[in-house]
C-alpha cells in the first residue's frame, strides 16, 4: 500500500463522504489498527472486510526483511499494534519486551486451527511462562523437489543433495543460515539450530562438499526455474517451498516434492501484539479475524502459502516439520558461508 | 454600495477586456508549457541515448580485452601443458604479469582470472586490484586460489563456442578475494578456453566494478538529471534509494515494474524506449519527466539487456514557463487598467443627463408638476423625460384618490367591532385596531412591530401557531382557529381567529390579515352546556324536561329505556301521557301543590309504558324558575323501581295469605276484622264471624295422605270463597280451620243463606285426582256488634260456638249465645283442672334434640310440655294450652316450664352433658311487667347454668302484637345473656323491618312449610325465603318438622344445617337424652349433600 500524503487522504476522505461511503457509524469508527506485515498477509480485500465488520480503520505497513521489521518495531513498538513475525525472530521481540501476551480467550478461531497448531506449547517460542505471545498464521516448509525424469525413486533423505550421482545437477539455495542447519541435519547433530563451533566447522566442510556437488546456489524462484530448465537439474532444495513447486510446474517441469525424513525446515509466521498497541482487544480481534477460514485460505489460493486452518494440498499430517528457531551465531554462519561461497577449498575450514 | 450606471458599464467593459486578455494569456502560457515539457522529454531521451551508448561502449571495450586475453598464445600453451609442470608455473607467472598490466591500464577492472575446469573450477591465474584508488595490484598466490565451478559465469561460459564471450548479470560481488569490491556491483565478461583438441579447458574472466561505470555514466549529467538502471528482470541496479539497489542479492527484490507499470512493454521488448510523465510523483516523491531505453549487451547468443532511464523533476523543467506566466499576468493587468479607464470615461458621458433627471425626480414632491427635465432633448433621454412628466400627472391624480380611500379605510378599521391585526412576513404587527386593543389591552403603539410570541401567544401554543403561520405563508387559504391568548394584564382568554393571507401581485403572501374576537365567555358557557348535556345523556335516571305547561321539551336515553317512548315520540307530549290511572286526581293535586309551594316533589308514582305495562318510578320533580320566580321548566328525574315493588308485593302476599289456599291468613284476617268492625260501626250494619272446622278432614289426611288432603282443602276453600259475596272475607287460620267474615248484614236472617251455602260448599263431594271425597263443616257463628267483644274474643266466641256445632253432630252451624256464654263456664273448670295438675306435678317436659345435620353436632334441645293426665293419658299441648291462652295461669305454667328446664340443664351438666335448651314462651308471659326479674331469679336459682345456653322461643305473631314492649323485654333478657328464637317463622308477620329490630338470634322455620316443601313449591319458596332472610339479617336458622331424610337433604342444599324433627328424634324424656346424644349419628346422605 502506498502511503498517501495527508492532503490526498483528506481529499479522498471528503470524496468518499460525499458519495456516502464515508466512515461507518460504528462506535470504533475512529479507531485505527496499525498492522505491520509481510506482503500478502493483509491484502486490501482482507483489510476492507475487517474494516467493514469492526468499524475501525486499518493501516497496513509492509516489511521487506527481518531487519526492516526490527527497525520499525524497536521504537518500543509505539508505531504499530500488531505485527507478523516468524518463530525464530519472535524470541528477540519477547526478550526486548516488544511483544506482549495475547488473550487467547479472544482468539476463538484458534479452535479451528489444524492439529499441528492446537497445542502452542509444542511450537517452540510461542509460549513463555504460560502466556501465549504469538498466534501462527502462515508457514512454508523447505522440502526437496526432484525431477521425475531423472530420479526414479523419490529421495527420502536430504543426503541426496550430496549424492555423487546428482553431481552438477543439484540446486541449493544461496543462504548461510538454512544451509548450515541443513548440514547439521545431514550430520545428524542434536540441534541443528544450535551447533558448537566444531560442529559449525564440520558443517562448513560438508557445505564445501555440497558446493562441489551443486550446479549453483540460486537466489530467486525464477532463477532456479531457469537453471532447472537449462541444465537438466535433478534435485532442488525448495527454499521457497510450495510456491516454488508451483512455479516449476507452471514452467512445465515434471517434478515431485518430498519432505525428507530428517524433517523439512519451515518458517512459521505468527501474529504478535506490540507492547505499544493502543487497543489490544482490536488487535486480538484482527488476529482472530485472519484465522477465519476464508481469510486464511486466501494465503494458499492467492499466495501459495500454507495456512493454519486448512491442510495444504499434497501435505500429510505425518510430515515432519521443523519450525525455525533462533540460531546460535548467525554472523559466524554468515562469515563461514561467505568463504564457502567464494570458493575456498575444504582445507580452509 | 450603490453603483451608478456609469460605474456598472465601466465595470463590465473592464471585465470583458480583462477576461479576454487573461484567456489569451493563459492559452499562450499553457501552450508554451506543453511545448517546454515536450522538448524536455526529447532532451531527456537524447541524454538517455547518449548514456546508453556510453554503457554499451564500455562493455564493448571490456569484451575486446577478454577476447585479447583469450587469444593469447600463452593461454593456449597453459591449456596444453600438463598439470604441475615447471614450464606451466612460468607461463602462469607471465600471464599474471599480463593480467597485472591490464589491471593497471583499466581502472575499472577488478580482477582478471584464468580458471580451469579441473579441481572444481579452481583458479589458475588471478590478479586482483587491491584498492579502488590505488594502483596496487596483487597476483594471488597459488594456495589462495579458489574453486569457481558453481558460478554461472564459469559453467555458462565453458560451453560457449570458441570466440564468443559471456557477459554476466550485474550483481553484488560475493567472492571474497584480495580485491576491494566485495559486495559491490560487478559485471563479469568471460570467454571459454579450449585445448588444442577442442576440449573445454577453462575460461578467462574479467570482473569489472560497475560502480565506477555507473559513476562515469552519471558524471556529466546536469544536476537536475538523475539516473535509473535495472537489469532485464527489472531489479534496480541504480536507484536514488540505495536500499532498493541489488535487492535480489540481499534477499528482497525491488522491481521497477512494481513502481512504474508503464515500463513493462519495455522490459518485454515490445518497445525500445519510453517517455513518461509522472505527474503524481508516486515513485520518486515529486512529479517528474522520465525517459527509458533498453540497452542490449552481451554476446551473440545472449539476450542480455538493461533498462537505462533518466528523470528530472517537473519543477525544474517548468521553471522557464513560470517566467512566461508572470509576463502574461503583467500584460493582463495592464489591459485591465486600460479597459477600466475607457469604461469610466464612456460611462460618465452617458450618465450625465440621466443624473440630471434623477436629481429632479428626487427633489420632486408628489402633487407638484415635474419641472426642469431635459424634455427638449431629441433622444432616448428626452423621451424618458417626457414620459416622466405625463406619468407624474397621473400619479398625482391617483394619489388624491388613494389618500381619500385610505382615510375611509382607517376609519372603518378603527370602528370595527372585531380586532383587526395585519402581520408582516416576519410575523410582526403592522396594523392594530382599537378593537384589538380592547381585546388584548395593548395599545397600537405597544403592539406595532411585535411578534405574537412576545406578547399575546402563550409559549405552549407556539407550535400550533407556527403551523398555521407556515400554512398561510405557503399560500394556504384562510385559516380559522380558536386559541388561548394572553392579555396585557395577564389574563388567559380564548379568541376566535380568522387569518387570511394577503398576496402580492406575484401571488406570494406578503402579509396576513387576522380578525380576532374574544370568545372566552361563549366558550365557557358552551363548556358548561356540554357538561350538562353529557350528564343529561348519560344519567342512569330517566330525565324529562318540560315547559311550564308540562309539555315535554327533552328526554334522555334512560327515559326511552324505561318508558319505551323514543325521544321523538315524547317531544311535545304532556307528562300526563305517562299516567297509569292508578292514582286519583287528589294525588296529582297534592303533588302539584308541593311542586308549586316548595319547588320540588319526590315520591313514587305508577306510570304506564308505551306498551301499556305499568311501572313504578321513584321520581323527583323540580321546577326551574327565573329570577322573578316564574316557572320556566320542570325537570323530572326518575328511576324504575318496579322490580323492587313487585318483590315487596310478593313478600306482602306471603305475609298475608295462606300459601296453600291463597286465602287471607290469620294476620290479614285480624286486619279485615278490624276494618269490618269499623265499617259495621259506621254503617250500623251487622258483621258475622263464622268459625269453620272441617269434619272428617283428619281422616282424609291420615288415609289419603297430605297431598290429597291439601288438594281437598284447596277445592273446598275455593268453593266456600265462591259461596261468599264480594266484600266478604274467607281466611284460613289453621290446618282445616277457616274463618268467614261477612259484612253489611241488616237482618239476622240475611246470613242464614250464606251459612247454608258455606255448609254446602264444604259438604259437596269433591273430586281429587281420581278419588271422590266428601267432608263437612261445623260452623260457629257470632255477630258484631251484638257480641260486643274485640276481634280476638269474637273469634274465640265463634270457636266456642263451632265446638257446640261439633257437639251437635257436625255439618251444622251454631250461634254463640251471648246471654249465657256457656263456653266460658266450661273453660273455667279447665283452668281449675290445670292448676291442680300443676300442683300435683302432672306436667312433664319432653325434650326434642336440635342438631347440625352436616356436622352431626347436637346443638340443643327444645323443651316441650306434656300433661300426664290421670284419666286421659299423656296430653299434647294442643289439648290444654288453648284453654289457658291469655289467662294468668299460663304465666304460672310458663314459669314452671322455665324452672324445670333449667333444673334439667343443671342435672345434665352434672352428668357431663352441656346442652343449650330452649323453651316456648307465651306472649302474655313476656308482657308481665316483672318478667325479666323473675327470669333472672330463676336463672340465679340454677347458678351452674350459663344463661347464654338458655333460649326462649317466642311465636312471631305474639312478638308483633306489642312490638314496643316485647322488643324492650327481649332486649333486657338479651342483656342478661338469654337468647331468643322466633318460633313458627313464616306463619305471620307484616314487615321485615321489625325483624331487624328484634334481638333474635335464631329463626325457626315452621314445620308446616318444612313438612310440605318436598311437594309444594310455594312452601319450598317460603322455606327458601326464610333461609335467605336469615342470611340477609345474619340470623341463624333452624327447621322443625324434619320428618324424613329427604327433608334434611333438601334443607342442607338450601343452606339450612340446623334441624329438629322425627327424622332426627321424637321428643323424649330428659333422662333419655344423654344416651341419645351419645349414640346419635347423622344420616349418611346428609354428610355428602
Amino acid at each position: 500500500m502506498i502511503k498517501l500524503p495527508d492532503k490526498y487522504s483528506r481529499f479522498i476522505f471528503l470524496f468518499l463522504a460525499f458519495l456516502g461511503l464515508g466512515a461507518s457509524p460504528c462506535a470504533s469508527a475512529n479507531e485505527v489498527l496499525r498492522v505491520l506485515a509481510w506482503d500478502g498477509y493483509a491484502d486490501p480485500e482482507i483489510v476492507h472486510t475487517f474494516e467493514r465488520q469492526s468499524g475501525a480503520t486499518v493501516e497496513v505497513t509492509y516489511v521487506n526483511s527481518d531487519d526492516d521489521l526490527w527497525n520499525k518495531l524497536k521504537n518500543n513498538g509505539r508505531d504499530y499494534d500488531v505485527f507478523a513475525v516468524n518463530t525464530a525472530e519472535l524470541q528477540t521481540y519477547i526478550n526486548h519486551g516488544l511483544s506482549v501476551p495475547i488473550d487467547m480467550g479472544d482468539i476463538s478461531n484458534h479452535a479451528q486451527q489444524l492439529s499441528r497448531f492446537q497445542n502452542y506449547a509444542t511450537i517452540k517460542g510461542l509460549v513463555h511462562n504460560g502466556k501465549t505471545y504469538a498466534v501462527p498464521y502462515a508457514y512454508s516448509e523447505m522440502g526437496l523437489i526432484y525431477n521425475r525424469k531423472l530420479v526414479k525413486h523419490p529421495p527420502r533423505s536430504i543426503a541426496a543433495m550430496w549424492a555423487p550421482e546428482y553431481r552438477g545437477r543439484v540446486l541449493a539455495f544461496n543462504t548461510s543460515n538454512h544451509n548450515f542447519t541443513l548440514a547439521g541435519q545431514f550430520m545428524g547433530v542434536k540441534n541443528p539450530f544450535r551447533m558448537t563451533n566444531a560442529e559449525l566447522n564440520k558443517a562448513a566442510r560438508e557445505l564445501v562438499k555440497l558446493r562441489r556437488n551443486v550446479l549453483t546456489f540460486y537466489k530467486t524462484t525464477e532463477e532456479a526455474t531457469a537453471w532447472f530448465k537449462k541444465y537438466n537439474v535433478a534435485l532442488v532444495f525448495a527454499n521457497y517451498g510450495t510456491q516454488q513447486v508451483k512455479a516449476l510446474r507452471d514452467a512445465g517441469a515434471d517434478i515431485g516434492y518430498v519432505i525428507p525424513r530428517e524433517g523439512a525446515l519451515a518458517w512459521l509466521d505468527c501474529w504478535a501484539i506490540s507492547s505499544g498497541a493502543k487497543d489490544r482487544k482490536l488487535a486480538e480481534s484482527w488476529i482472530n479475524y485472519t484465522l477465519g477460514k476464508s481469510v486464511s485460505e486466501r494465503l494458499t489460493t492467492v499466495h501459495g502459502l500454507a495456512n493454519t486452518i486448512t491442510p495444504f494440498p499434497e501435505s500429510s499430517p505425518s510430515d515432519k516439520i521443523i519450525w525455525l528457531e533462533p540460531l546460535e551465531n548467525p554472523s559466524r554462519r554468515k562469515a563461514l558461508w561467505d568463504k564457502i561461497l567464494s570458493g575456498d577449498p575444504i582445507e580452509a575450514f | 454600495m450603490r453603483l451608478s450606471l456609469g460605474i456598472k458599464l465601466g465595470f463590465w467593459l473592464a471585465l470583458l477586456g480583462a477576461g479576454s486578455t487573461a484567456l489569451t494569456g493563459y492559452y499562450v502560457y499553457d501552450r508554451s508549457r506543453n511545448l517546454l515539457i515536450q522538448s524536455s522529454q526529447e532532451k531527456l531521451l537524447t541524454a538517455t541515448q547518449v548514456l546508453a551508448q556510453r554503457f554499451s561502449g564500455s562493455l564493448k571495450n571490456i569484451s575486446a580485452d577478454v577476447g585479447f586475453i583469450a587469444s593469447l598464445p600463452l593461454v593456449q600453451q597453459i591449456a596444453g601443458e600438463p598439470v604441475n609442470s615447471a614450464s606451466l608455473r612460468s607461463q602462469e607467472k607471465q600471464l599474471a604479469d599480463i593480467f597485472s598490466g591490464l589491471l593497471a591500464a583499466r581502472k575499472d577492472y577488478l580482477q582478471i582470472r584464468l580458471i580451469g575446469t579441473a579441481n572444481h573450477g579452481r583458479e589458475l591465474v588471478r590478479a586482483d586490484r587491491l584498492g579502488k584508488d590505488g594502483e596496487k595490484i596483487a597476483v594471488i598466490a597459488r594456495g589462495d586460489l579458489q574453486e569457481k565451478a558453481y558460478y554461472p559465469y564459469f559453467f555458462e561460459t565453458l560451453h560457449l563456442p570458441a570466440g564468443q564471450f559471456y557477459v554476466s548479470n550485474i550483481s553484488l560481488n560475493q567472492e571474497i578475494g584480495a580485491h576491494y569490491a566485495f559486495d559491490k556491483p560487478t559485471i563479469r565478461l568471460a570467454m571459454p578456453i579450449r585445448s588444442q583438441d577442442n576440449v573445454p579447458f577453462g575460461i578467462v574472466v574479467i570482473d569489472v566494478d560497475m560502480q565506477d561505470l555507473f559513476d562515469k555514466l552519471s558524471a556529466n549529467l546536469p544536476p537536475a538529471l538523475k539516473i535509473l538502471l535495472t537489469n532485464h528482470e527489472g531489479d534496480y541496479l541504480i536507484n536514488p534509494d540505495p536500499a532498493k539497489t541489488f535487492g535480489f542479492d540481499r534477499g528482497r527484490q525491488f522491481l521497477i515494474q512494481n513502481d512504474l507499470p508503464e515500463i513493462k512493454p519495455l522490459l518485454a521488448g515490445k518497445i525500445k524506449q519510453a517517455m513518461l510523465k509522472q505527474a503524481n510523483g508516486k515513485m520518486l516523491g515529486f512529479p517528474s519527466l522520465m525517459a527509458f531505453m533498453r540497452v542490449p549487451f552481451g554476446g551473440i547468443n545472449q539476450q542480455r539487456y538493461a533498462i537505462l532511464g533518466l528523470y528530472t523533476p517537473l519543477e525544474s523543467v517548468l521553471a522557464d514557463s513560470k517566467v512566461l506566466g508572470l509576463s502574461v499576468i503583467q500584460l493582463t493587468l495592464l489591459f485591465i487598467a486600460l479597459a477600466t479607464l475607457i469604461g469610466l470615461a464612456l460611462a460618465r458621458a452617458l450618465a450625465k443627463p440621466l443624473n440630471l433627471m434623477a436629481q429632479t425626480v428626487r427633489q420632486h414632491v408628489l402633487g407638484d408638476p415635474l419641472e426642469s427635465l431635459p424634455v427638449e432633448r431629441n433622444d432616448e433621454v428626452g423621451d424618458l423625460a417626457r414620459s416622466f412628466n405625463a406619468m407624474t400627472g397621473r400619479i398625482n391624480e391617483q394619489m388624491s384618490a388613494i389618500q381619500a380611500a385610505e382615510t375611509r379605510l382607517q376609519t372603518q378599521i378603527d370602528r370595527m367591532p372585531v380586532g383587526l391585526i395585519v402581520w408582516d412576513q416576519d410575523f410582526r404587527v403592522m396594523t392594530w385596531n382599537p378593537a384589538a386593543t380592547t381585546i388584548f389591552g395593548y395599545t397600537e403603539a405597544e403592539a406595532l412591530g411585535k411578534h405574537p410570541y412576545e406578547f399575546i401567544v402563550p409559549y405552549e401554543a407556539k407550535a400550533a401557531v407556527d403551523e398555521i403561520w407556515d400554512r398561510l405563508l405557503k399560500g394556504g387559504l384562510t385559516a380559522q382557529s380558536v386559541n388561548e391568548n394572553i392579555t396585557k394584564d395577564g389574563r388567559t382568554i380564548i379568541c376566535d381567529w380568522t387569518n387570511t393571507p394577503l398576496k402580492g401581485p406575484d401571488g406570494i403572501t406578503t402579509s396576513v390579515l387576522s380578525m380576532v374576537q374574544d370568545v372566552t365567555e361563549r366558550k365557557r358557557t358552551e363548556f358548561s352546556l356540554r357538561l350538562a348535556a353529557s350528564v343529561f345523556t348519560h344519567a342512569r335516571e330517566g330525565i324529562i324536561i318540560t315547559d311550564a305547561s308540562g309539555s315535554i321539551l327533552d328526554v334522555n336515553d334512560t327515559f326511552t329505556q324505561i318508558t319505551g317512548y323514543s325521544r321523538e315520540e315524547a317531544l311535545g307530549q304532556n307528562l300526563r301521557t305517562l299516567n297509569s290511572g292508578r292514582h286519583g286526581p287528589e294525588f296529582y293535586a297534592a303533588m302539584w301543590r308541593d311542586l308549586t309551594s316548595k319547588g320540588f316533589w319526590d315520591g313514587e308514582i305508577w306510570n304506564q309504558r308505551k306498551n301499556g305495562e305499568e311501572f313504578a318510578e321513584m321520581i323527583t320533580l323540580s321546577a326551574v324558575r327565573d329570577a322573578d320566580k316564574k316557572t320556566l321548566n320542570y325537570v323530572a328525574l326518575f328511576t324504575d323501581i318496579t322490580p323492587m315493588k313487585k318483590h315487596q308485593q310478593q313478600l306482602e302476599h306471603i305475609a298475608h295469605y295462606d300459601a296453600l289456599t291463597n286465602l287471607p291468613n290469620r294476620v290479614l284476617l285480624a286486619d279485615r276484622m278490624q276494618q269490618s268492625m269499623l265499617h259495621s260501626q259506621r254503617s250500623n250494619k251487622s258483621l258475622v264471624v263464622a268459625y269453620l272446622d272441617l269434619d272428617g278432614f283428619k281422616a282424609v289426611n291420615d288415609t289419603r295422605g297430605h297431598n290429597i288432603g291439601d288438594e281437598l282443602l284447596i277445592t273446598i276453600s275455593q268453593r266456600m270463597k265462591a259461596a261468599l259475596r264480594e266484600g266478604d272475607t274467607l281466611a284460613r287460620i289453621g290446618g282445616d280451620e277457616f274463618v268467614a267474615v261477612m259484612v253489611d248484614l241488616e237482618q239476622p236472617q240475611d246470613y242464614e243463606p250464606l251459612l247454608a251455602r258455606l255448609l254446602k260448599a264444604a259438604s259437596d263431594p269433591a273430586i281429587v285426582g281420581d278419588t271422590v271425597l266428601q267432608v263437612s263443616a261445623s260452623i260457629g257463628v257470632t255477630l258484631y256488634p251484638q257480641d260486643g267483644a274485640d276481634a280476638d274474643l269474637l273469634l274465640r266466641h265463634a270457636d266456642q260456638a263451632m265446638y257446640q256445632a261439633k257437639l251437635a253432630g257436625k255439618n251444622c252451624y251454631h250461634l254463640f249465645d251471648v246471654a249465657h256464654d256457656t263456653a266460658v263456664v266450661t273453660q273455667h273448670e279447665s283452668f281449675e283442672r290445670i292448676r291442680r295438675g300443676l300442683e300435683q306435678r302432672e306436667f312433664v317436659l319432653f325434650y326434642q334434640p336440635k342438631v347440625n345435620m352436616r356436622t352431626g353436632a347436637v346443638v340443643g334441645a327444645e323443651a316441650l310440655i306434656r300433661w300426664r293426665h290421670p284419666e286421659r293419658g299423656l296430653l299434647q299441648p294442643a289439648a290444654f294450652l288453648p284453654i289457658i291462652e291469655n289467662h294468668l295461669i299460663s304465666v304460672t305454667l310458663g314459669e314452671w316450664v322455665i324452672a324445670e328446664a333449667l333444673a334439667q340443664m343443671a342435672e345434665w351438666q352434672e352428668a357431663g352433658l352441656y346442652l343449650p335448651v330452649s323453651v316456648n314462651i307465651d306472649a302474655l308471659q313476656l308482657q308481665q311487667e316483672n318478667f325479666v326479674e323473675r327470669l333472672s331469679a330463676l336463672l340465679v336459682a340454677q347458678p351452674d347454668v350459663n344463661p347464654s345456653q338458655f333460649e326462649l322461643e317466642i311465636l312471631e305473631t305474639s312478638a308483633l302484637e306489642d312490638m314496643t314492649q316485647v322488643s324492650g323485654v327481649m332486649q333486657a333478657c338479651h342483656e342478661i345473656g338469654v337468647r331468643f328464637a322466633l318460633d313458627d317463622f313464616g306463619t305471620g308477620y307484616s314487615s321485615l323491618t321489625y325483624l331487624k329490630h328484634l334481638p333474635v338470634k335464631l329463626l325457626k322455620i315452621d314445620k308446616s312449610f318444612v313438612r310440605d316443601m318436598l311437594s309444594d313449591v310455594d312452601d319450598l319458596a317460603i322455606v327458601e325465603g326464610v333461609i335467605g332472610l336469615a342470611a340477609a339479617f345474619h340470623r341463624e336458622v333452624i327447621a322443625e318438622g324434619v320428618e324424613t331424610t329427604a327433608h334434611g337433604t333438601l334443607l342442607l342444599s338450601l343452606g339450612c344445617e340446623l334441624a329438629q324433627g322425627y327424622a332426627i328424634a321424637r321428643p323424649m324424656e330428659g333422662a333419655d337424652l344423654p344416651g341419645w346424644v351419645a349414640n346419635w349419628r347423622p344420616d349418611a346422605a346428609w354428610k355428602t349433600s
